[in-house]
């Protein structure tokens, strides 16, 4: 199992893009997603609908609460898509033991109508966990995601209805007096008489099932992945490790190929060297050890999809349950909550004689009362703030011009860092043959005077030539000065033309007096 | 391997920069759809008692606006409110054009009248199937105006690098590396302790033998890279 092999782009999304992310897979990996699904179940709804002929809402209504095992199916071939092994139809079909093996009953029955369903699939599915460990791993998971994965279930059912309803109008503008197509869509808001579910309707629903079905178990799959990768940084894991390849942590088996083997626990006999955590040790360890370890729970369960398993392999359990007592299988989280004060007993008991609904009401209002009143304080601050600002002396301190940088272009301007005399400094370079360092003296020498002496602001992002216009606006010699020096500094830094000593010399002698009276502070 | 799968598609500009888009799925947008429907209806309920007291004048106006509502309302806010109706807004979704470009009047008029298309005749059968199998989740409406619904903000909520003495890296880091660095740390909090540091550990050439734990350092080394002030300088 590695993570380079992953078929889906790894980065911490949005739940929403996740969602979208999760359309896409199933988009993409159509062919192996429907068809072993269509083996399953038309057969099924066929054999049904022969049975119970009389009956077609009874088959409709067992086809949909058979959803989770649906869902299961559909789930096994995600998993390994997503890490790089597309399952045919057969090897699917194959795998039916483990695909059905753990807390089937309870998704069957009381959790049938969990409302983020295709989200905790994988707890159970491809991390083996039940139990309390499962409700644990579920909660962690649900901190961010839940309210997204509620609201992807709630839009599925619609999307659902969509695809039924639009379905069964085709039909109704196809009705062309032989009752072909039913008429309870159309119906709707008619009355219900006892045919207003037919057959048709059945196999419309299994085709609204069937549309929408891979695509909300995607996007739940694609949005516990997303909560996966974001607790684990599997992306992360990626990048450091190229940061630290060849060097680092070769002889460590990483907590995450632990997870993953669990994620993909089905692996460990069909696909050997995908159920492999650590390529840099092949055969070292076999990767049924791997697959077992984060199956806790009770004991009667793993050796039922586990044929290797043996219940005394007592250090990978306990390093299973350091994994699971770490914060990141769930921990606490501060709640505040308001709870009311003063009259209201400790222990809830309520004062004789008020009634139940009163007491409601009165507690309610108590309650816009004091909220009236800190509204009211509210307010009284704000007018009195406005009218301190507004009526106050000096409502603001004045807005201080910035302090000059002390830098421009990557160079040094302010003043400390130029010599008293810079012209001379300048002259003194030139005639030791360092006429790049005499030009470059110039130029800060000018600049320098332009933002410390006659504080002109220049904007982030200014080009030389810009400097040279608003140095021309501010001081006449200054900017015909810097308008004939910056050609020449020009072709000196970014050409490596140095002009001639002449030049430079003759530059010297006109830089501007001003620069020798010591600039002061702003 | 083929290319691994992403929702987000890239649209290159005239300059040669690659813009990510993020296309919106149908179930953001079906939620936003129920928002702005929620929205219109509340307006429509509101507006229907004093028209009804107007008698049939008021009646007429109050179909009118009800026209109005459902075909140029969401036009004119995605022309002119940065290509997001109230829902698509509370859904951080926004309309815009093929290339990126934001959304004008014409293309937004486009796409809404051509709503019917895809509510008629199933409704919104055609709509949603073009949805599912395109990957850019294009609508009919948005296909002949070639428009996108993009996601506005794709980042996860809230990321901030915990606060750490600055420390520079042992060398100096290239641009992958000190975003690896820097994701790290501000994703290091949600990671439980053990592989927090498991995963910092895995950066072993910018860590010092001696410099504390693993994720400790690398936190400070963002800290250096993001340009928290040292003690020195305050």
């Amino acid at each position: 199992m590695q993570l380079d092999k992953v078929a889906i782009t790894l980065r911490p999304r949005s739940a929403w893009t996740a969602i979208d992310l999760g359309f896409r897979m199933a988009a993409t990996w159509a062919r192996a997603l429907w068809l072993p699904w269509l083996v399953l179940i038309l057969p099924l709804a066929l054999a049904l609908t022969l049975a119970l002929p009389t009956h077609p809402l009874v088959v409709a209504l067992i086809l949909w609460w058979l959803k989770p095992l649906w869902d299961r199916v559909l789930l096994h071939v995600l998993a390994r898509a997503t890490f790089g092994a597309t399952p045919g139809i057969i090897d699917t079909l194959l795998a039916w033991r483990e695909i059905l093996s753990p807390d089937l009953f309870a998704q069957l029955s009381w959790r049938r109508l969990d409302p983020a369903r295709a989200f905790h699939l994988p707890v159970a599915q491809l991390e083996r966990q039940s139990g309390a460990d499962a409700g644990r791993r579920r909660r962690l998971l649900r901190q961010r995601s839940g309210t997204h994965a509620a609201a992807l279930t709630l839009v599925a059912v619609n999307l659902e209805m969509v695809v039924y309803t639009g379905l069964a109008t085709i039909g109704a503008f196809l009705d062309t007096g032989v009752q072909l197509f039913p008429q309870a869509a159309v119906d709707a808001f008619g009355e219900f008489d006892a045919e207003w579910w037919t057959a048709t309707d059945t196999l419309l629903w299994l085709l609204a099932i069937l549309v929408i079905e891979p695509f909300y178990v995607a996007a739940g799959f694609a949005l516990y992945l997303n909560r996966r990768i974001e607790l684990e940084g599997w992306d992360l894991e990626l990048a450091l490790r190229r940061i630290g390849s060849g060097t680092s942590a070769a002889g460590r088996q990483p907590m995450l190929a632990w997870l993953l083997a669990a994620l993909l626990v089905g692996l460990a006999g069909g696909m050997p060297d995908a159920a492999h955590a650590q390529p840099e040790q092949p055969g070292e360890s076999p990767p049924t050890v791997e697959a077992e370890v984060l199956v806790v729970g009770k004991p009667g369960d793993e050796a039922a999809h586990s044929p290797g398993w043996t219940p005394q392999a007592t250090p990978a359990r306990a390093a299973a349950e350091a994994i699971l007592a770490d914060p990141a299988f769930g921990g606490s989280r501060e709640r505040m909550r308001w709870r009311p004060i003063g009259d209201a007993d400790k222990d809830g008991r309520r004062p004789p004689g008020g009634s139940w609904l009163g007491e409601v009401f009165g507690f309610l209002a108590e309650g816009i009362r004091i909220l009236a009143w800190l509204g009211l304080a509210a307010l009284i601050v704000a007018v009195v703030l406005a009218l301190v600002r507004r009526l106050g002396p000096s409502p603001l301190p004045e807005r201080r011009a910035a302090p000059p940088p002390p830098t421009l272009f990557g160079l040094r301007i302010d003043p400390a860092s130029l010599p008293d005399d810079v012209a001379a400094a300048a002259r003194a370079a030139l005639a030791e043959g360092r006429a790049r360092e005499a030009l470059s003296l110039l130029y800060r020498g000018v600049l320098s005077q332009l933002v410390h002496r006659l504080a002109v602001v220049v904007p982030r992002g200014a080009t030389e030539s810009e400097v040279g216009r608003l140095a021309a606006r501010t001081e006449p010699v200054l900017g015909s000065f810097l308008g004939d020096l910056l050609p020449a500094w020009s072709a000196a830094a970014y050409a490596g033309r140095v002009p001639e000593a002449a030049q430079i010399a003759a530059l010297c002698e006109r830089y501007p007096a001003a620069a020798v009276a010591p600039p002061e502070a702003p | 391997m083929s290319v691994p799968i992403d929702q987000r598609i890239g649209v290159a500009t005239p300059e040669g920069i690659e813009l990510l888009l993020e296309p919106a799925g149908p179930v953001p947008r079906a939620i936003a759809w129920l928002v702005d429907f929620l929205w219109r209806f509340g307006v429509l309920v509101v507006l229907a008692f004093p028209l009804m007291a107007m008698g049939e004048f008021g009646a007429g106006l109050w179909f009118l606006t009800w026209f109005l509502l459902e075909w140029l309302a969401p036009a004119a806010f995605e022309a002119f409110n940065d290509g997001a109706t109230p829902g698509k807004r509370a859904m951080g979704l926004r309309v815009v054009r093929d290339d990126g470009a934001p959304l004008t009047w014409r293309p937004a008029l486009t796409r809404n009248l051509l709503r019917f298309a895809d509510f008629l005749p199933m409704l919104y059968l055609g709509g949603l199937l073009s949805m599912l199998v395109q990957r850019e989740h294009k609508r009919l409406g948005d296909m002949v105006a070639g428009t996108l619904v993009v996601h506005v903000d794709t980042r996860p909520p809230g990321r901030r690098i915990p606060a750490a003495a600055p420390l520079p890296p042992p060398r100096p880091l290239t641009l992958a590396e000190a975003r690896t660095v820097l994701d790290y740390a501000e994703r290091a909090p949600l990671f439980g302790a053990a592989r927090a540091t498991e995963l910092a550990d895995l950066a072993a050439p910018l860590l010092r033998p001696d410099g504390g734990p693993a994720p400790e350092q690398l936190i400070r080394i963002a800290n250096h890279l993001a340009g928290a002030p040292s003690h020195a300088s305050g």
